[in-house]
């Protein structure tokens, strides 16, 4: 690993400030990390090495001047490539969109620029934040750093390789149906869905507007909290953007978990078609940990997943078409397989249909903020139900069906944190997530932080063949 | 995810309907599975398709501050 991975960003923020590191050697080293990798795990889409020297440069220049603009200035990070930056290319990992290039800037960006943040590059995604890892884009699909033969997830796919593999400390991703959390639980890194509308979408293309969520992807639960002070706040460009009081996310990281209630749906993950064995003993032996760490742990019980799931997927997939619609019509056959089957569907979604979803959703969402999350503070949950499958098992013709269990708070818009919970018997990363009231994204991650710290599962990395054979 | 053979040719009808609506022509190695999809999202509607009681109706579904006009548009 980089010597600097695995560094927390207030540690590096540190080294910067104290002369012990530069911005420019960081990003020397997470490109020459990245051409190393790279070529074996395809996380990256686009380097941007110029670009990044330069920032990284003029970040050292602004330090050393005293112009400080917070933990993230002079860090790198990369970007999921569906998000604008001005000038680079944003293939949305697709054929339709070969030669676009960005007008401007996303928010995203506009705001980690203003935090000082160097872009790295962008990185793998499925097709269009949807697809599958398809083999017939133009790009290959990012490999799982822990095994290169398993799947990465997606589709944040190329934010978990990147992170998980040291290329980047700080990834951003977007999640409509657990397209972060998917990613972090097979990747055992850390992965954030804030509460929807608290980051903006602007300059991000779109899966479905009403379900697509912005957010960070790191190695550390309060690294995931500091990259969520640098882009979270409200947008009056994005007609989806909250205004969401303003909140220290890593102030509660720290303390213990004393007063806090956790509530746990133990049923959405047991029974004939639940979790595999290893993620249901994970699962209970996450709330036993936070039980001894100091919370009130209690079973609850949610609605019927498959409600959850019905609408969430009928939403997205309307509105994914309406997206596409033109392009689908005129150039169906440059949309990857994958992609392709699971938007043309939508036409055939009526008008009913999609009404009947939104009405079931807010439904939804008030039944678990009125009921499980009013008595409780938090609740964990399943994010995959079984580990890592291997890429050759997908069918060709079908795209891969996920056990996933992520959708729910896409569809109710809590925030949802996934962190690593241990590995299974063959090495590949498991875990869970932590849910929260609306905008309570500081007690959400006290939570994670306090479990990360008791296992301290970020101790253990993947070891890449390129390092095996470096190292022999 | 298709049931009896009259489902099934239901189903399709219903499809190449939709697709003759949308104008999509669907290239032949890709239709099963994209139908096979199609029949998941029906599955999906009847589920979400169920009655409300007066008092789960929401108040509205629009909000005028969706369309207020930001403060960095042009006036």
């Amino acid at each position: 690993m980089n010597a600097w991975h695995g560094l927390p960003i207030a540690e590096l923020a540190r080294r910067l400030r104290d002369g012990r590191t530069t911005s420019v050697a960081l990003v020397e080293a997470a490109l020459a990390r990245a051409h190393v990798l790279n070529p074996l795990l395809h996380a990256f889409i686009h380097i941007a090495a110029e670009r990044a020297l330069a920032d990284a440069q003029r970040a050292d220049r602004e330090l050393a001047q005293g112009v400080d603009r917070g933990l993230l200035h002079g860090l790198p990070y990369a970007l999921k490539d569906i998000f604008d930056v001005a000038g680079l290319p944003t293939t949305c990992h697709s054929h339709v969109m070969a030669g676009h290039l960005a007008r401007r800037d996303c928010h995203v960006v506009e705001r980690l620029s203003q935090a000082g943040a160097v872009l790295l590059g962008k990185l793998a995604t499925h097709e269009f934040a949807l697809g599958g890892p398809s083999r017939d884009l133009p790009f290959p699909p990012a490999r799982n750093p822990w095994s290169p033969t398993h799947f990465a997830g997606g589709s944040s796919s190329g934010s978990a390789v990147a992170v998980a593999s040291g290329m980047t400390g700080l990834a951003i991703g977007s999640d409509t149906s657990g397209s972060i959390r998917g990613p972090a639980f097979y990747c055992g890194v850390v992965g954030l869905k804030p509460t929807y509308g608290l980051v903006s979408r602007r300059g991000v293309f779109p899966l479905s507007y009403s379900l697509d969520h912005c957010g960070p992807m790191t190695w550390t639960v309060e690294d995931a909290a500091h990259a969520l002070q640098a882009i979270a706040g409200h947008d009056p460009q994005d007609i989806g953007s909250a205004h969401a009081p303003a909140c220290d996310y890593a102030g509660r990281i720290g303390r213990d978990l004393h007063g806090l209630r956790v509530g746990v749906p133990r049923h959405f993950w047991t029974g004939t078609d639940g979790a595999s064995p290893e993620i249901v003993r994970m699962l209970d032996d996450a709330a036993e940990t936070l039980a001894r760490l100091g919370a009130r742990v209690d079973e609850v019980i949610l609605p019927d997943f498959e409600l959850f799931s019905a609408c969430g997927r009928l939403i997205m997939t309307a509105e994914g078409y309406a997206i596409h619609e033109a392009k689908l019509r005129e150039r169906g056959r440059d949309f990857g397989r994958y992609t392709y089957q699971r938007l043309v569907p939508g036409a055939g979604i009526t008008s009913a249909d999609l009404i009947q979803a939104q009405r079931l959703r807010l439904q939804l969402a008030r039944q678990v903020n009125d009921g499980p999350l009013r008595t409780n503070d938090l609740l964990i949950g399943a994010v995959g139900l079984g580990p890592a499958p291997r890429v050759d098992s997908f069918p060709e013709d079908w795209p891969p069906s996920m056990r996933m269990q992520a959708i729910q708070f896409t569809v109710t818009g809590n925030p949802a944190l996934a962190l690593p919970g241990g590995h299974t018997a063959q090495g590949l990363p498991i875990g869970f997530q932590i849910v929260g009231r609306p905008f309570e994204e500081a007690i959400v991650l006290q939570a994670g932080a306090a479990y990360e710290a008791d296992k301290r599962w970020y101790l253990r990395t993947p070891q890449l063949e390129p390092e095996r054979a470096a190292a022999a | 995810m298709i049931g009896s053979d009259a489902d099934a040719g239901a189903l399709r009808e219903e499809f190449d309907a939709a697709l003759r609506r949308a104008g999509i022509v669907v290239p032949p190695e890709r239709y099963l599975g994209t139908l096979d999809n199609y029949a998941e999202m029906r599955r999906l509607a009847n589920l979400v398709h169920r009655s409300f009681a007066p008092e789960d109706e929401p108040a509205a579904t629009f909000s005028v501050r969706m369309a207020m006009p930001s403060a960095d548009a042009a006036p």
